[in-house]
């Protein structure tokens, strides 16, 4: 060990070292006098350190154990007293419940569907009934898209007869 | 034959009232001494001694030997001695102009060393060794390790409890030693 082995010299003194830098740390302390010096006054430093620790007055230190369990006993009956709380907290989760169950009614039974769907299914019986004839042409009417081309359908038995060459028929109603 | 602190932790965890009076016992001054190298403040000290054993207490059951007891409870202590520090920080700056350096970081490598102590401190380390009077004026850093290194703790286990590698340990330790010469030696 060619260096000084300055942050090593603590954990040797603790006999906190592997027994190999130990060793090293060791011989070199035998020949380094600055290190040695260093390491005989961090010694004397942590023995009194260790005999003359920060301390609590004696009477917290007689009172110590009690604060502790007095606090100790506090945070349970402070745990325990949140409880009754759960009388309460079943009404504000009733209704959400209740709310819950609303939504997901109106989500299963089509409320919350788009209404034109309901209102394009409406129009198209609707159509039909006024033009049942139309069933016969039903392999035309089949492929349209009944709003889009109620224009169409409205006229179509007007087309017929222009296709067949006879004049278009007058408008109903 | 007396239990080994973790023996006593797991009865803890059981429920056993005699078990965690025990440790309090062992561990007060210890924790007293750690909680006061974060705080250094004498009553913030015991408080924040005082809810680390709440919180061995609440924390017992969870232990499960994964470590020394003590390298758990002080990693415990030094914790909430961090957040106790970073609570009252809004009013150490109105009172205390020591610490209105010092950042809202989350592990004590972070805190920075204070300029002078308040005079309250001054006049109550006047009653203590003059070796930790001259602690008292290090970094948070150096003073958590040295208080650490003088209840027993390895440098691995100091490295756990503080959050940092062993090497950044002996750093620690070597200059907060090397400072506490000057200044005891030339006292």
């Amino acid at each position: 060990m060619d260096r000084h082995p300055d942050t090593a010299i603590t954990p040797y003194l603790a006999g906190d070292l592997p027994p190999g830098e130990r060793a090293e740390v060791a011989a070199h302390l035998e020949r380094c006098a600055r290190c040695h010096a260093t390491a005989t006054e961090f010694r004397a430093l942590l023995d009194e350190l260790a005999l003359t620790p920060p301390a609590m007055g004696e009477a917290d230190r007689t009172r110590y154990a009690a604060d502790v369990r007095r606090k100790l006993l506090s945070r349970s009956r402070e745990s325990a007293a949140a409880r009754p709380g759960w009388r309460w907290r079943p009404v504000p989760l009733a209704f959400s419940a209740a709310l819950a169950g609303v939504l997901v009614f109106l989500a299963v039974h089509g409320l919350v569907r788009e209404p034109r769907v309901a209102e394009i299914t409406t129009v198209e019986e609707a159509v039909l009934g006024q033009r049942f004839e139309l069933v016969r042409q039903y392999p035309l009417i089949e492929n349209l898209d009944l709003l889009e081309d109620l224009e169409v359908i409205r006229h179509l038995d007007r087309l017929a007869d222009t296709r067949e060459g006879s004049a278009p028929a007058p408008r109903e109603g | 034959m007396e239990l080994s602190d973790e023996a006593l932790c797991e009865r803890v965890g059981l429920g056993d009232h005699e078990a965690f009076d025990l440790l309090v016992e062992r561990y007060r001054d210890r924790a007293y001494r750690v909680a006061w190298s974060i705080v250094r403040h004498a009553e913030d000290a015991r408080d924040v001694s005082q809810e680390a054993f709440i919180r061995l207490h609440q924390a017992a059951a969870s232990f499960h030997g994964r470590a020394r007891f003590s390298t758990w409870f002080y990693r415990m202590v030094v914790n909430l001695g961090l957040d106790h520090r970073r609570r009252h920080r809004w009013w150490r700056r109105v009172f205390d102009a020591t610490d209105r350096r010092e950042n809202d970081d989350r592990t004590i490598e972070r805190l920075p060393a204070p300029e002078a102590p308040p005079d309250e401190d001054i006049a109550r380390s006047q009653t203590m060794s003059r070796v930790w009077a001259a602690v008292e004026r290090l970094s948070p850093q150096q003073r958590a390790a040295i208080t650490l290194q003088v209840d027993g703790l390895s440098a691995a286990e100091i490295a756990t409890v503080l959050g940092c590698s062993e090497a950044t340990v002996r750093v620690h330790l070597h200059r907060g030693l090397s400072t506490l010469r000057k200044t005891v030696g030339a006292t």
